[in-house]
């Protein structure tokens, strides 16, 4: 009896243990075993990942993705500075990719959460279950001591995600907020200081910093899982110059009690106009925004008919007929008492106090109306009704560049991956309701963002802030010429055409 | 640089090098392949030059040579020409076809940026990398390659598909902060001074200093720029009534009088063109006048001349004056809010009086209008979404009078005010200050105007506006 019972415990001891090795995983570099990680371990560096439909088993419809927990081996390798084969063994398989590329792949190929704690490889459309031993033939990277200049929202956060990264593959990454990452790295490259090695920077910045030598291009990082939209606001000269990191949206923000039910998602903009008339006489200003800024008038140019906000030849048209329609049209809605110009300050301030019922504002101010507890909601920006056009937001980019000087551009492009991968992507910007320029990553926080909607609805009619020095040339002028047109010391048309010649001058200097 | 252009026979030159290179290092066959395009790598150094496909071919049979290396696990053979032969074109002035190879000068230390056509880059120190330990090579293991740098270092620094090899020894123009010389009239003389030549000068200071907009915001920063007296005195002494006349690249103007200048109590005036450590961008620099000190003084903003490209020093000519505003609310502007004002909203008409006639210079009327025309409202003193004119009220109609020193006084309507382009309070009389006794302002307007107020007269020392409602 005790023989049996001991028997017996020793052989569940044996099953036990015999289960345990077989849901370890085993990964081996060059064919040496580097280590064994338990699905327990797995299972806690794991996050949401969403992989491609045609990846996914029984997806339910194209564009769709299926959403799992998984790890990036990019994640559980140490760094590499290329990669050509990968082998992977289950009990039963065993299978094999040969690509010269696969160290630029690292962080697109997870192992996924399977039932009975076993973890499925996932190579592109590829998969093998149960695996149990990885072997990747790859170079470590030897770079070390790397400097990242950040800037915008979010420092905090993105620190603390490059810490991450730098203390799983011990690596000594400094991260230095730069309020002006441009105006810092001309100054220092002028003076003939230290660069770093990776910086984010804005669309804008991109043409001059490339024209100064500054920035390496990133064709070669070019991943499909990073929306076109984004990798257009950093093309200058033909070249991509930064890794889209994410960006902010124009939107129609709404205070609810006030505002009425929510607008559907493909409204008008003379609905917008019903509603503010609606409410004049009930609300101090039914509709506030900066009409003093080309930034706010360039979406509703486009409603009525701009063709793109850069002409063909690259250069920025201020006097064309559909943004003086466009100024005609919101001059009239000043006139009838519906919009009241007013720069940002005042507007949030009269938003926050249910003095305006609609503002225009970035997704960016999303989690400042969150923080203080405001009903408020957001809409996409509308149609003009008389164009079929709609009034189209500005996406403002924000991306990752390499500096041209970097001594460690391997690993400077090892963490603009690993920060650009989906997982991270998501958990960033949905920490900052800012928009992840990784689809991958959009597919993560379909469920869980509620603005999900307006702001996909965004992305699709919106317009890139281009990387353009005119672009930069026409805000300024037309910052000083719309004033004048708002408090009435010129007419529409005179001061677009003044606003032309200013443009053309300072583009000729 | 001499250049053999006759590429075919320099291909086969090349090959039949190669063939004689392998035939005697290694038992393998040149494969005989030629290149696919031909091909160029841009170097950037003390000089700028390309090295093209028949130049590399005389420095390859002069001396290639061979490395084996391991990558992706296995041996490679590549044979090239050495980095520091290339390098040699550009690590000086001198002129090739023998370029002399600064070998001293590698050793010392510079930094070599190489990069690939697909944009990659990668930097190193030519003090941590041995000069004969790299090269660019065009044959791997018998076969064409497109040119890479390739050796005994780390793989991070082999880079396929070279397109430049740049240096730092290169001057980079588009870096080179624009050429940007402030001009001084003083004492007589004039002179322009590179802000590099105000920077290496006794009379840069560095300091805090602030100034707070007419709204009421305040700016801090920490300034770098020349001393303002210090730079006037190398040309003039300066006293409490002369003026400094600042001219910005915009066409604004500014004086300042000299007591100003001379008033160091709480910090000292600098032409600044330098904020917290980078060079002011052209608009507000590239100078501006800030105050600094240890007691970080603050100013008025329109005392911040933004955009400075000449300064005039005239001596005792400065007379202050001030015009009294009356209505709703109640201002006395100075003369530099006056000229501020000018210098914005600038209108010129060509005033006739008394058969003669003569140009005078100055704003519109009617934006006066802005100071007392409402009981909270007036031209930069709220946020800027507010207008400070209120036209409504000039549209209803409103007496203004416009009174001179002596007591004199000419009364308008405001219907006939608004928006008047033509009717000006002038400052400037054929493009000096007003002359004695029509000094400090005076009412004109252009004799081609389209609206000549009932009533108007010529007034000269114009001394207060009265808005009666």
């Amino acid at each position: 009896m005790g023989c049996r019972r001991r028997c017996r415990a020793a052989s569940f001891s044996l099953l036990a243990l015999f289960a345990l090795r077989a849901l370890a995983l085993e990964l081996a570099l060059n064919g040496a075993r580097i280590r064994s990680i338990s699905s327990a371990e797995l299972s806690s560096l794991a996050g949401p990942v969403a992989l491609p439909a045609q990846a996914a088993r029984g997806a339910a419809a194209a564009g769709e993705a299926s959403l799992v927990r998984g790890v990036s081996l990019g994640e559980l390798y140490p760094l590499v500075a290329e990669a050509w084969r990968l082998e992977a063994k289950s009990a039963s398989a065993s299978r094999a990719w040969e690509d010269e590329g696969l160290g630029e792949r690292l962080f697109e190929l997870y192992l996924v959460e399977a039932p009975g704690g076993t973890w499925e490889l996932r190579v592109g459309g590829e998969r093998l279950g149960a695996a149990e031993r990885l072997d990747l033939a790859a170079e470590v990277l030897a770079e070390d001591g790397a400097e990242f200049w950040v800037s915008w929202e979010g420092v905090a956060e993105l620190k603390a995600e490059v810490a991450r990264f730098a203390k799983a593959h011990g690596r000594s990454i400094k991260t230095v907020e730069v309020p002006n990452t441009q105006s810092k790295l001309v100054a220092v490259a002028r003076g003939g200081g230290k660069l770093p090695d990776l910086v984010m920077i804005q669309s804008d910045y991109a043409p001059g910093l490339a024209r100064m030598g500054l920035l390496q291009s990133v064709e070669y990082l070019r991943s499909p899982d990073l929306v076109d939209k984004g990798f257009e606001a950093f093309r200058s000269e033909g070249r991509y110059w930064a890794l889209p990191f994410y960006f902010d949206a124009q939107l129609v923000f709404y205070r609810g009690s006030i505002a009425g039910p929510a607008p559907r998602p493909d409204w008008s903009l003379e609905e917008l106009e019903a509603r503010a008339r609606a409410l004049k006489g009930k609300v101090e200003h039914p509709l506030a925004w900066n009409l003093y800024s080309a930034y706010w008038l360039l979406p509703f140019a486009a409603g009525y008919g701009k063709a793109g906000i850069l002409d063909p030849a690259g250069g920025m048209r201020a006097d064309d007929e559909a943004t003086a329609r466009a100024l005609d049209q919101l001059l009239k809605l000043r006139d009838e008492g519906l919009l009241e110009p007013a720069e940002r300050d005042a507007m949030i301030s009269w938003f926050a106090s249910g003095k305006a019922a609609y503002i225009l504002s970035g997704s960016y101010s999303i989690p400042e109306f969150e923080r203080v507890g405001l009903d408020f909601g957001v809409a996409p920006y509308p149609v003009v009704a008389a164009t079929g056009k709609p009034v189209a937001p500005m996406l403002d980019f924000k991306g990752l560049a390499l500096s041209r000087r970097t001594a460690r551009p391997i690993l400077a492009r090892r963490l603009a991956q690993y920060l650009t991968s989906a997982p991270v992507q998501a958990r960033f910007t949905s920490s900052q309701s800012k928009l992840p320029a990784s689809k991958a990553a959009w597919e993560l926080s379909r469920g869980s963002n509620r603005y999900f909607e307006a702001l996909s609805r965004s992305y699709e009619i919106g317009l890139v802030v281009p990387p353009s020095e005119a672009y930069a040339a026409y805000k300024n002028v037309m910052w000083k010429i719309l004033r004048l047109v708002v408090t009435g010391q010129m007419r529409v048309r005179e001061a677009l055409a003044t606003a032309q010649r200013l443009v053309d001058e300072n583009l000729a200097e | 640089m001499k250049k053999h252009t006759a590429r075919s026979l320099g291909t086969a030159l090349l090959a039949l090098a190669a063939w004689a290179l392998s035939a005697q290092s290694a038992p393998q066959a040149v494969s005989g392949a030629t290149p696919e395009a031909k091909w160029s790598i841009a170097l950037a150094g003390a000089r700028k030059d390309s090295l093209v496909e028949s130049y590399y071919e005389k420095l390859y049979n002069a001396g290639a040579v061979t490395k084996t290396v391991e990558r992706k696990g296995v041996k490679a053979t590549y044979k090239g020409v050495p980095l520091s032969k290339i390098v040699a074109m550009v690590d000086g002035a001198d002129s090739g076809p023998n370029y002399a190879f600064d070998e001293a000068l590698w050793k010392a230390g510079y930094e070599i940026t190489l990069v690939a056509k697909d944009g990659y880059a990668k930097t190193f120190s030519t003090k941590e990398v041995a000069p004969e330990a790299l090269m660019v090579a065009v044959w791997a293991d018998g076969k064409w390659i497109a040119p890479m740098t390739v050796g005994d270092t780390a793989s991070g620094l082999w880079v396929k598909d070279l397109a430049s090899i740049e240096t730092s020894l290169a001057p980079n123009p588009a870096l080179a902060a624009p050429a940007f010389s402030i001009e001084i009239e003083a004492g007589g003389a004039t002179a322009s001074f590179t802000l590099e030549e105000l920077e290496a000068s006794d009379l840069y200071l560095e300091g805090t200093g602030s100034y707070t907009t007419s709204a009421g915001t305040k700016y801090t920063n920490v300034y770098g720029g020349a001393k303002l007296l210090g730079l006037i005195e190398r040309f003039t002494k300066l006293s409490a009534e002369d003026s400094v006349t600042f001219v910005a690249m915009d066409g604004y103007e500014m004086t300042y009088p000299g007591s100003q200048v001379l008033d160091q109590k709480d910090g000292t005036w600098i032409l600044a063109f330098e904020m917290d450590g980078a060079r002011i961008p052209k608009d507000p620099g590239y100078v501006r006048t800030v105050k600094v000190g240890p007691a970080n003084p603050n100013i008025d903003g329109h005392n911040s001349v933004r955009m400075v490209r000449r300064l005039v020093v005239k001596q005792k000519d400065f007379k202050p004056f001030s015009l009294k505003l009356e209505g709703k609310m109640g201002f006395e502007l100075d003369r530099a809010t006056v000229q501020s004002c000018v210098s914005c909203h600038k209108r010129t008409v060509t005033y006739e009086a008394k058969g003669k006639t003569a140009v005078y210079t100055g704003f519109p009327a009617y934006l006066a209008l802005g100071y007392v025309d409402d009981p909270k409202y007036a031209p930069h003193k709220q946020d800027k979404s507010l207008a400070a004119y209120d036209e409504a009220a000039a549209k209803a109609g409103y007496k203004v009078v416009f009174a001179a020193a002596d007591g004199f006084k000419v009364t308008l309507d405001s219907r006939e005010l608004n928006r008047n382009e033509d009717v000006i309070i002038a400052m400037y009389k054929d493009e000096a200050i007003l002359p004695e006794g029509e000094f400090p302002l005076a009412l004109a307007w252009d004799r081609g105007a389209k609206l000549v107020p009932a009533g108007i007269k010529g007034l000269r020392q114009l001394a207060s506006i009265r808005a009666e409602f």
